[in-house]
């Protein structure tokens, strides 16, 4: 298996400063947790016929909310998306599941370094992941944390970090 | 002279797996030059080589043929999430079944046969038994899902790749003897996506021509090239799924048992566009041959000694090898014919 | 990347507006394939010591394997491609064609497709009509054509689409109101335009005032190489020197003298055909190279643009 790398793994995502889609005519906000600077400056940014703000403070319960809301958006809308990187991610496949185009989604740099990690050994998702190597909350295996990321699970690929030599355990090292 | 398909042989467990001497000869040996390096490296899918060449025609059958469907159904059985195709692809899929069909039974008429009336199909494959007939397009009348129904059939893995806004994503395939990638992780990337952990080919642009190559591909002009890398055993299986399974294999290898025990692997794909749906088919067929098999012929020994001792270390590690690269290099030394 | 070539016999032609005849062509030794909606295939067509080179799509069934069939607008001013199958090719000739390849394949995760269609442009329409059906995809066509002129199929697309067809007769003074086309559409309405390169315009300007996401846009605009001074190219490789006649583009002047030139649209839009420039002044005419690889006059697609200068020096 691929150990640590020393180059930048190209599905990693790159998030761009978030700016307003002119001339979209419906600007959708949706935040969990705090609002970053450059999205409260493009909410400022936004006439207020034409904005909207959705707060989230349960991600699992919002995302019901936000289908819904997803439903009644227009051709011409722009949504803006905050929080952590696999939240802003299922929000950014939901919105495609409906329609929407990449331009029309905007995504905010995770203010967080927490990650969401797959195993690859027992299928499990396991969240708030922030070292390398990780117990998988699943299967219990030390998993690697790579930097692989599928956008359709908001997850990076993690595989047995020992499963060649029990006893050839990296040294824990935090994820950037 | 192309060997027919033999007894069933094992990728696991006990691994009876061996390949004839015939087999050895047609080895598609994957180094033209005395260094490896990444690159587009693909070619026309042209008949090459002559009569029984891995070359010949559009999907090779081998000697194999029976094992590697017994160990396809082997690994589908415990991980059926292993074939996969998103509702989309299903009009690609049934262009594979048709590219496969109308070439197996056109290059192979001793085992396979095909005839059309409209739309309804006959299909037999006389290696499996299998006698069946459907009407084309439509998915109930076959008894599994399509590519499903069509990938036990093939040997090889195959990956299907929808074609839209100049960009290529893997969504579908059937993927039971990957080189060590999950398909349950990477359905729905796009190209780059995918490649995405393979070291130093992104900054040298490979993936960027790649792209720009096969998005442009016609119908009816497959092209190939060829991938590889080293496993232990003749295990077809080395899939992140099973890791925890067979990782340890590779702190087993001595200079006593490296011969016999660490295999060349080589994935021949083949690229190919698919007329109705736009898509591409992307087909991987798995070589393995053992380092005892390869020094028999004198000068892959050679060639396979100067390729070994000069692999660039991010590829050592990318492709798994770092634990018994120098066990290798040093055995394949005496192969080398410079003093 | 080139491709072959398959022989195909012209079977029947039929005049389906005054301005435009399809040609019906039936394969010779080789079978047709199948292909996939939006696809062309391009014809070569020989007069003389000339070989034209053009893209046409194809309007037949895709999954009809037994003949292809094409529909081709009579331009007077052009460089003669389409004169010459209009005035030159009868039925039992025989023509050259690439296999099928496709550059405006539907985009099929479209929630709602709105294919806007400018005379001839409706020629690729005709091949997704058939897989939109199949799909039970909800679609809407809008033709607007000059009936002097064409408007070929028109009565044939409002009898089998019913509701999901609206034509427009300019020469009767019908006119579609573009702006209209985008208001009150739903997430995920793709559109798709095809006609002369002034509706395309058109009607991206209008979408992107709307407010439609441009990747919500396809199209495919009939643009084909148009005359010009004649120049030489020179091969920086082998020295050799080939003419550029007024009539002729680069590419066409580059295979008549055996060098062969990767293509695929022969149009200026896909950028398989670009060569490096050594020496010498382009005179850019595609819609591939950006504004700044324009400027930088260091590659150039030889399927549609030429030189200022008396000389270009191509680095192949």
């Amino acid at each position: 298996m691929q150990p640590d790398t020393f180059f930048e793994v190209k599905s990693r995502p790159v998030y761009q400063p978030i700016k307003k889609r002119n001339p979209s005519l419906q600007h959708v906000f949706i935040v969990a947790g705090e609002m970053p600077e450059d999205m409260a400056t493009t909410y400022r940014h936004c006439d207020n016929t034409k904005r909207t703000l959705i707060l989230v403070s349960d991600s699992e319960k919002a995302k019901k909310t936000i289908a819904e809301k997803a439903s009644l958006l227009s051709l011409s809308a722009t949504v803006y998306v905050a929080g952590d990187e696999s939240f802003i991610w299922f929000v950014s496949e939901l919105l495609t599941a409906k329609g929407m185009l990449p331009e029309q989604i905007k995504l905010c740099a995770p203010v967080e370094q927490y990650r969401t990690v797959y195993c690859c050994h027992c299928y499990h998702f396991s969240t708030g992941v922030t070292h390398s190597p990780a117990t998988c909350a699943g299967c219990q295996r030390l998993l690697a944390v790579t930097d692989h990321f599928s956008r359709k699970s908001g997850a990076y690929l993690g595989y047995q970090v020992n499963a060649e030599d029990p006893a050839d355990i990296p040294e824990t090292q935090e994820l950037s | 002279m192309r060997v027919a398909p033999k007894e069933i042989q094992t990728f696991r467990d006990n691994f009876t797996y061996s390949n004839s001497l015939d087999a050895i000869k047609r080895f598609p040996f994957p180094f033209p030059e005395d260094d490896y390096r990444y690159s587009v490296n693909m070619e026309p899918h042209e008949p090459k080589g002559g009569e029984g060449s891995v070359y010949e025609k559009f999907l090779d059958i081998d000697e194999h043929y029976l094992s590697e469907m017994n160990e396809r159904a082997l690994v589908l059985k415990s991980m059926p999430h292993r074939c996969l195709a998103m509702d989309h692809m299903e009009l690609a899929c049934w262009d594979m079944i048709e590219r496969s069909m109308v070439s197996l039974a056109n290059d192979y008429p001793q085992y396979f046969s095909l005839s059309c009336e409209g739309d309804h199909w006959f299909w037999e494959n006389k290696l499996l038994g299998i006698n069946d007939q459907f009407i084309f397009g439509d998915s109930t009348t076959l008894p599994r899902a399509p590519l499903e129904y069509i990938g036990r059939q093939l040997q090889g893995d195959f990956a299907i790749l929808d074609q839209r806004d100049g960009d290529l994503f893997l969504d579908a395939g059937i993927i039971t003897c990957p080189a060590d990638w999950s398909l349950a992780f990477d359905t729905g990337m796009s190209f780059t996506q995918w490649h995405g952990p393979v070291p130093m080919a992104h900054s040298e642009g490979i993936f960027e021509r790649a792209l720009k190559y096969l998005t442009a591909m016609p119908t009816g002009k497959p092209v190939r090239r060829l991938n590889w890398t080293l496993t232990v055993n003749a295990r077809m299986d080395t899939s992140p799924e099973t890791y925890h399974e067979w990782g340890y294999e590779r702190t087993t290898i001595t200079p006593e048992n490296v011969a016999e025990k660490v295999y060349l692997r080589v994935e021949l794909q083949v690229i190919d566009r698919m007329p109705r749906s736009h898509a591409l088919m992307f087909s991987i067929r798995t070589y393995l041959m053992s380092l005892n098999d390869i020094v028999s012929n004198p000068e892959w020994a050679t060639r396979l000694y100067r390729v070994m001792k000069t692999l660039p270390e991010p590829l050592i590690n990318y492709k798994g090898l770092a634990r018994y690269h120098s066990t290798v290099v040093d055995y394949l030394s005496q192969f080398d014919t410079k003093s | 990347m080139s491709v072959d070539s398959i022989a195909v016999t012209v079977a029947a032609i039929v005049q389906v507006a005054p301005a435009i005849r399809e040609f019906t062509l039936l394969p010779i030794d080789q079978p047709l394939l199948p292909f996939s909606p939006g696809s062309h295939v391009v014809v070569s067509m020989i007069d003389e010591h000339k070989v034209f080179k053009n893209a046409y799509s194809l309007i037949s069934h895709p999954w009809d394997t037994t003949s292809y069939r094409i529909a081709i607008r009579r331009q007077d001013i052009s460089r003669g491609g389409s004169l010459f199958m209009h005035e030159n090719v009868a039925v039992g000739d025989t023509l050259n064609i690439t296999p099928p390849a496709n550059m405006f394949a539907p985009q099929w995760f479209a929630k709602k497709h709105v294919l806007i269609a400018g005379g001839v442009g409706i020629t690729p329409f005709m091949s997704y009509l058939p897989e939109l059906k199949r799909r039970e995809a909800d679609f809407e066509l809008h033709y607007l054509y000059r009936s002097q002129l064409t408007g070929a199929y028109k009565d044939e697309l409002a009898k089998t689409l019913g509701a999901r067809y609206r034509g427009y007769d300019s020469d009767t003074g019908e006119r579609c109101d573009i702006a209209a086309l985008f208001a009150q559409r739903m997430l995920g309405t793709h559109f798709y335009i095809c006609g002369p390169e002034s509706l395309v315009k058109c009607v991206k300007d209008l979408a992107a005032e709307s407010g439609v996401p441009a990747s919500a846009i396809h199209y495919e605009a009939f643009s084909a190489p148009q005359p010009g001074t004649p120049f030489d190219i020179v091969i920086k490789s082998t020295g050799q020197v080939i003419a550029v006649d007024a009539q002729q583009s680069m590419l066409e002047a580059l295979e008549a003298a055996e060098v062969a030139v990767a293509n695929l649209c022969r149009g200026g839009v896909c950028g398989q055909c670009a060569c490096r420039v050594d020496q010498g002044e382009i005179d850019h005419r595609d819609s591939f190279l950006s504004k700044a690889e324009k400027k930088a006059g260091a590659t150039v697609m030889p399927c549609v643009s030429r030189a200022i200068s008396k000389q270009l020096v191509i680095d192949i």
